[in-house]
């Protein structure tokens, strides 16, 4: 179902089963390499040195550096790079944003996003907190309880986003919103991924 | 009210960088305090300067005692800590919970029963370790630390690795037990959304303390938290940039109110 050359985007509460489903995957693709505990599972991997470049420019880090005179904070910063640069088709991330603050997220979304749009590889990311991988996200996959509830794009997600509340799952706090103000006061601000649209479509909204 | 901790002008250096800069901060016994800092502020380091792990320029009273090294190890005994990364010294959870009260010198009949108890509230029900999952690691972390009744507990930054309900109900245990024993409580945190569990926000910027307050003052100057990194919570976020375009004159911390207000 899940298509190449795209981000999916794994949401679940705590024992859903989202690692244990990442690590399956990690098994079954033959050119995948995995990010899990801030760490990746191999210790010589194959880097595209070109996507790198580009990777460490978006995120600020210089290239020249020792990976042993890093402060240990930020190594994991290099790793992450590291393996979203690699040179595997298949690209799985365990709480890659965990801890990092609002710059580095947003960089790293951007780097993610671009590395998927020009090398067309496949992303699986996976985490509790929803709010920041929405926004990078074509397909969606929701967890519960160790089964696959949902599993499509970002539109059907968005569709659904009403029971998906009602049943309790992890859902972004924006659509959270949206669904509030539609079944409150009847208004529809549309499939929106981030805070700015939402902003301009309730400005356009309250204008009268 | 009685301070348990009490920190005189901290200042601490790794390799020439100022990591805590001139520091000073006291904690009330029986408090729950959060200090909220993006990672690289210092906020692990603090802890390690209050535990004596690293000496820095300053001087910590703990409990009406000074840290040095003849209270060193008093103070510890005194001192449950929870680091971002688990570390177990045993590959059973039993073994793991009742080290701490093996060391203090529990009798068994004791560590028994409270190992129990431990493991019922947490709701720990594997016996090995590796069987954990990784929450269920941080929540076995949680209860090492709260076994043997510290005077202080702090936990550095592990509520990330749990979701909403699990976030809750492990803030609820420790709020319970806090009622009952009077324990202190220092939350460091790198998410904004932490800073509502507790009495009172400290912000901690590149090794300054640059906001001590209540919860109602901690988002009067939202520039200030964007400038130190912060993801802001979504409403704050929302409200926030709705306030630039003048559609709100303040900020929402509840969806509803602000849906109510613009329609």
């Amino acid at each position: 179902m899940v298509t190449k050359g795209n981000i999916t985007v794994v949401f679940g509460t705590n024992y859903s089963g989202k690692t244990t489903l990442l690590k399956k995957m990690y098994k079954k693709e033959k050119n995948a390499i995995i990010y899990l505990d801030q760490s990746v599972s191999i210790e010589k991997m194959s880097i595209n040195l070109k996507v790198l470049n580009h990777v460490l420019l978006e995120l600020g880090l210089d290239k020249q550096k020792k990976i042993s005179s890093v402060p240990f904070d930020k190594r994991r910063l290099y790793v992450l790079a590291m393996t979203i640069a690699s040179d595997y088709k298949t690209i799985i991330l365990d709480e890659p944003f965990l801890r990092f603050d609002r710059n580095t997220v947003r960089r790293l979304c951007r780097a993610i996003r671009y590395v998927k749009n020009n090398f067309g590889k496949t992303f699986y990311i996976a985490s509790l907190n929803p709010n920041y991988l929405y926004q990078i996200a074509d397909n969606i996959m929701l967890l519960n309880m160790g089964a696959v509830v949902f599993e499509g794009t970002k539109k059907d997600f968005f569709d659904k986003k009403d029971e998906f509340e009602k049943m309790g799952y992890v859902v972004p706090e924006i659509t959270k919103f949206i669904n509030l103000v539609e079944k409150a006061k009847d208004i529809k601000l549309g499939n929106i991924d981030n805070n700015n649209d939402l902003m301009k479509a309730i400005y356009q909204n309250t204008k009268y | 009210m009685e301070n348990i901790l009490t920190i005189y002008n901290a200042n601490f250096y790794i390799n020439n960088n100022h990591i805590i800069n001139n520091l000073s901060l006291s904690l009330a016994k029986g408090e729950m305090t959060t200090i909220a800092g993006v990672s690289g502020s210092g906020k692990t380091t603090l802890a390690k300067l209050i535990l004596g792990i690293y000496k820095g320029e300053n001087e910590i009273v703990f409990n009406d005692e000074q840290l040095n090294y003849h209270s060193l190890s008093k103070i510890r005994k005194q001192i449950g800590i929870c680091f971002s990364e688990p570390i177990f010294k045993y590959k059973k959870v039993d073994t793991e919970l009742s080290y701490p009260l093996f060391i203090l010198g529990y009798n068994k009949k004791k560590i028994k029963e409270l190992v129990f108890n431990m493991k019922k509230i947490f709701k720990i029900e594997k016996t090995k370790i590796e069987d954990l999952t990784k929450s269920e690691k941080y929540k076995l972390i949680i209860a090492r630390a709260l076994i043997f009744e510290p005077k202080l507990l702090i936990l550095d930054d592990i509520f990330v690795n749990f979701d909403e309900k699990e976030k809750l109900r492990i803030f609820k245990i420790i709020k319970e037990i806090k009622e009952f024993n009077g324990m202190s409580v220092l939350i460091l945190t790198t998410d904004l959304n932490d800073v509502f569990y507790g009495n009172r926000v400290l912000i901690l910027d590149k090794g300054i303390l640059i906001f001590d307050g209540n919860i109602s003052n901690v988002f009067g100057d939202i520039d200030i938290l964007e400038k130190c990194g912060f993801e802001l919570p979504f409403m704050l976020d929302l409200s926030n940039k709705l306030r630039f375009y003048d559609l709100v004159d303040k900020l929402f911390l509840n969806k509803r109110e602000l849906v109510n207000h613009l329609w």
